[in-house]
């Protein structure tokens, strides 16, 4: 108990300065703002250059994936995709950096939990991420039609997990950082590319063999964004939703166990060897 | 005391630039993961947006039951996806590190200035990194051109004077590319945010030039920003040229347009880089990060 209060202390201490130091970066605040904006329209629109601006093309997508509205299924898990990124730069990049510049040794000296850094680091972020979502959403929704049909219970309930996931996956990526050099390159290609196509940010998994459907399946980013499309297009109740909300509860975890056990692992190996404060 | 000529001069800036560029990949393919990512990430970047195309066709993931039109239409987004690659910013990450984030490294690390002493004058040394990568992006452009042709070759063209098209929108595409890059690094000294070229330079375009949409779907306010984009008639050309889609206007006419934007940015982005870099070098806030 005593142990968990330190933990939080050192935690609010750590995303007190992060948001102090993120509020000096103005052209930050307006570039994560307009990401969802600049980033999922151009998909959104090549839907509606497939389908067709009237929908005239939609009977194939429809009998494929029981969405109509190919604009809101696009939508909605494409800006969480993207903007839920920021947490692997916002958390492990940033203690690279650190190393990089030689004062992350430091930095965790004056730590008594050095997994503070990271949960922090979440904290803040999180400030910021709710109301970039809500920029994203609205933004796209100036150029296209999203026919939102929001369950805001739902959606709230989903939002929040799929940043448990989130975050969970980002102290497994913090600890790989530790000891891959070009760590940023392996975050991008990761949470830009990999992770969304797998998980099927942007189109039904069921086009993948069945092999490729077993392994999105065991991605916690899957359950989340199926659960975002029926939370933010269906209207969908939570009683509705409890077999992908236990999946999606049961892998975040087991994310976030592995991303502690990694951790520990690998900051035991980087101060034994050196490499904490000597990249 | 003899005096250099034109003629040596530009050889020897030349020598420079191949100098520097193989420099640069050398200390790039040091960078295991990102060598190989920058080898291969544009297969990355097209991947979700085939597979988006394919699925609201109603296709399974190899394409195989796509009808006629949105096969076309497919051909359409790829071609167009191609020559956006080709403009460089399909990838910003690696224009931007020998670029923008170049020198933001330099800051960081606290060698920018010394690296001023060097008796090479500093666009020297940006365009021969963007050398680099002019090179890897043709590479990126010609593999995706191979991929389209694998997949849908049957709907493309292959005349003479349409690779010829092509490979001018390619080039032109390419210069812009490298004067958005000098503009960029500008800025970013000014600003100090690698995250706002990000935003400024590389975004906009891929909204503002129907590289992978149909202009008509945009509304209308958009679609006019769409049209005073250089960029993309540069693309449209090029799709035009390897497919038989209709083109905005007559392809040279298109190809023109790029040239002269390109050599609108080229200079303006020079300038403006050399105008933030002298400003910053008097005020000492270059080294002030």
């Amino acid at each position: 108990m005593n142990a968990l209060v330190k933990i939080l202390k050192d935690s609010i201490t750590v995303a007190r300065f992060k948001m102090l130091y993120q509020f000096r970066q103005r052209t930050w605040l307006v570039t994560a703002s307009l990401t969802g904006f600049f980033m999922v329209t151009p998909l959104v629109l090549l839907g509606e250059t497939i389908i067709g601006s009237k929908g005239e093309r939609i009977q194939p997508f429809f009998e494929l994936s029981g969405y109509e509205n190919y604009a809101g299924f696009l939508a909605v898990p494409l800006v969480f995709a993207f903007l839920t990124n920021s947490a692997y730069s916002w958390i492990g990049q940033a203690i690279r950096g650190e190393q990089q510049s030689g004062t992350l040794e430091r930095t965790l000296i004056s730590m008594r939990y050095p997994s503070s850094l990271m949960i922090g680091g979440a904290m803040a972020h999180l400030v910021f991420l709710g109301l970039f979502i809500a920029i994203g959403i609205a933004s796209v929704s100036l150029v296209v039609d999203l026919q939102l049909d929001v369950n805001w219970t739902s959606a709230l309930v989903v939002g929040l997990l799929h940043l448990y996931a989130v975050y969970g996956f980002a102290f497994v990526l913090t600890s790989l950082f530790l000891w891959i050099r070009d760590a940023f390159i392996v975050q991008q290609s990761l949470s830009y590319f990999i992770i969304p196509v797998l998980a099927g940010a942007g189109f039904p998994i069921i086009i993948f063999p069945g092999w490729l459907q077993a392994v999105s399946k065991a991605i916690p980013f899957f359950w989340a964004f199926d659960l975002e499309r029926q939370a933010f297009l269906t209207h969908t109740p939570l009683t509705e939703m409890t077999t992908g909300l236990i999946v999606l509860i049961s892998i975040s975890t087991g994310l976030w166990f592995m991303g502690f056990a990694f951790f520990r692992v690998t900051m035991r190996r980087a101060r034994r060897t050196g490499t904490l404060g000597l990249y | 005391m003899t005096t250099m000529s034109a003629m040596d001069r530009t050889r020897s800036q030349l020598a420079i630039m191949i100098h520097i560029a193989s420099k640069e990949m050398l200390i790039q393919s040091r960078y295991r993961n990102k060598f190989f990512s920058d080898i291969f990430s544009h297969f990355l970047g097209v991947a979700p947006i085939l597979l988006i195309a394919f699925a609201l066709s109603g296709s399974a993931v190899d394409g195989s039951s796509i009808s006629d039109v949105t096969r076309e239409r497919t051909l359409f987004i790829l071609l167009g996806y191609t020559a956006f690659m080709a403009f460089g910013f399909g990838t910003p990450i690696m224009l931007y590190t020998g670029m923008g984030w170049g020198i933001a490294e330099e800051v960081y690390t606290g060698t920018i200035e010394r690296n001023f002493l060097a008796p090479v004058h500093r666009s020297l040394v940006i365009l021969g990194i963007g050398g680099y990568y002019v090179v890897l992006y043709s590479f990126h452009a010609l593999s995706l051109i191979v991929v389209a042709a694998l997949l849908l070759g049957d709907s493309m063209t292959f005349s003479g004077e349409g690779l010829a098209i092509a490979a001018l929108t390619v080039l032109g595409l390419l210069a812009f590319s490298i004067g958005l890059g000098l503009a960029a690094s500008g800025l970013f000294l000014a600003v100090k945010d690698s995250s706002f070229h990000v935003l400024v330079v590389h975004r906009p375009f891929l909204l503002f030039s129907g590289a992978i949409f149909i202009l008509d779907v945009l509304p209308r306010p958009l679609k006019l920003i769409a049209l005073a984009n250089p960029v993309t008639y540069g693309i449209d050309a090029f799709r035009g040229a390897l497919s038989d889609t209709d083109t905005l206007l007559n392809p040279w006419i298109e190809i023109g347009i790029l040239f002269a934007g390109g050599a609108a940015a080229f200079v303006l982005g020079m300038a403006a880089f050399n105008y933030a870099l002298k400003r910053q070098l008097r005020t000492g806030d270059l080294t002030r990060f």
